[in-house]
């Protein structure tokens, strides 16, 4: 069968009314039917007790929780900063510093983002979470919060998409530069190589790139073709 | 107890109600925890993944569109749920070593589906996880080729390829006997 026959047996399936079929799509459509009804009648297991009781007491801590106890909220929140959060309240000080000294750069990011990408770092990312720093990398301004989330990226040897490593090709912060031939060298050993490579030989010919950055990139690229 | 359509107890949860996510948990626990076992063939690790989806639902919260239908929403979280446990286990493991009925634990589950006469659920578990994944998607979650294509990432035409084709293997493996 090709995928065009498996589209047209799939929405006569569904009861599409304008679908006609052929002898032999109509052959296999019959097949799948009998298929699709026996895991329609598939036998359902219920949820065991102690899953209900599990969830029953946390949403009695929910309900604790969300009746006025931000000072819990806080105390849960501190005992996460790790000895990395002293970094990051350095970052958010600097940040501060920067924004009350007039200088040309303002950057957007806040340092909630700064707190929540504090709580990310050694810990397992969810898929929501790995999305959200692949985003921040892509939308913030702030080259600290890039940088971070750069970090935590590569600390989990999460693996860029070649649009989203290509941004390296208009990133004008050399620190933010550095994370992204940091993750690059992270990555060597994971088959991840080939696919920024061009990328990367795109990015050495920039002709503003900091001299730490152009050595580094060299290094990389020099270290790959060995 | 409250009652509402899905959305309406969702915007109660996102005030920061507990009682309406409750109310949710019972709507879809038996489903998605079927869904699971049929990912997984894990009944401990379904029943956790269970608890997982309904924990990032309330952590999440505030990143539901209102707009858009709730079961679309928790069934994506259900998916990302269960990704991340199958790449958990593919650090320790191979891919296939997580699939795989080889292992013992696995092949007491045959023998006991065996016993309950269980041959369709034993067919789904010889499948792969992606071809498990859209079939359960489609005959346990109800959901349409659109919103598989949507949780899957793939065109809506591309999802009936891949249902068509789950099917296909499933008509197999039925046929063959192998089980």
């Amino acid at each position: 069968m090709t995928d065009k026959e498996y589209i047209q047996i799939a929405r006569y399936l569904d009861n599409e009314t304008d679908i006609q079929l052929k002898e032999s799509e109509l052959t296999e459509a019959r097949i799948f039917k009998s298929v699709e009804t026996k895991l329609k009648n598939l036998a359902i297991e219920p949820v065991p007790k102690a899953a209900d009781q599990h969830m029953a007491q946390r949403l009695k801590e929910i309900s604790i929780s969300s009746n006025g106890t931000s000072k819990k909220v806080n105390k849960s929140l501190l005992n996460g900063i790790s000895g990395i959060a002293v970094v990051l309240i350095g970052i958010v000080i600097l940040y501060w510093f920067v924004q009350n000294n007039n200088t040309k750069t303002t950057f957007h990011g806040t340092p909630n983002v700064l707190i929540q990408l504090s709580e990310l770092y050694n810990q397992e990312l969810t898929v929501e979470e790995t999305n959200w720093l692949r985003a921040l990398i892509v939308t913030e301004s702030n080259p600290n919060i890039k940088v971070l989330a750069l970090d935590i990226l590569s600390e989990n040897s999460i693996p860029f998409d070649e649009a989203l490593f290509a941004t390296i090709l208009d990133e004008k912060y050399a620190t933010v530069q550095m994370a992204f031939l940091d993750h690059f060298n992270a990555n060597q050993n994971n088959g991840q190589l080939e696919k920024y490579l061009m990328t990367l030989q795109k990015f050495k010919e920039r002709k503003d790139l900091e001299k730490m950055v152009a050595l580094r990139t060299n290094e990389l690229l020099n270290s790959f073709s060995k | 107890m409250q009652k509402g359509t899905d959305e309406q107890l969702m915007e109660e949860v996102l005030n920061g109600a507990s009682d309406p996510l409750g109310i949710l948990y019972d709507r879809y626990k038996t489903i998605l925890y079927n869904y699971f076992i049929r990912l997984t063939n894990d009944r401990p690790v379904s029943k956790d993944l269970l608890m997982t989806v309904f924990e990032r639902l309330y952590k999440y919260r505030k990143s539901y569109n209102p707009e858009k239908k709730f079961k679309s929403w928790l069934f994506q979280i259900a998916n990302n749920v269960v990704k991340d446990h199958l790449r958990h286990k593919k650090r320790t493991k191979t891919y296939s070593e997580v699939y795989d009925q080889g292992h013992e634990d696995n092949i007491l589950k045959q023998i006991d589906m065996r016993e309950r006469k269980d041959t369709l659920l034993l067919a789904v578990n010889k499948l792969d996880a992606v071809d498990r994944r859209v079939i359960s998607m489609k005959y346990l979650l109800e959901l349409n080729y659109q919103e598989i294509a949507e949780i899957e990432q793939i065109s809506v035409n591309n999802a009936r390829i891949r249902v068509c084709r789950s099917l296909k293997k499933l008509h197999t493996i039925l046929s063959k006997s192998e089980i």
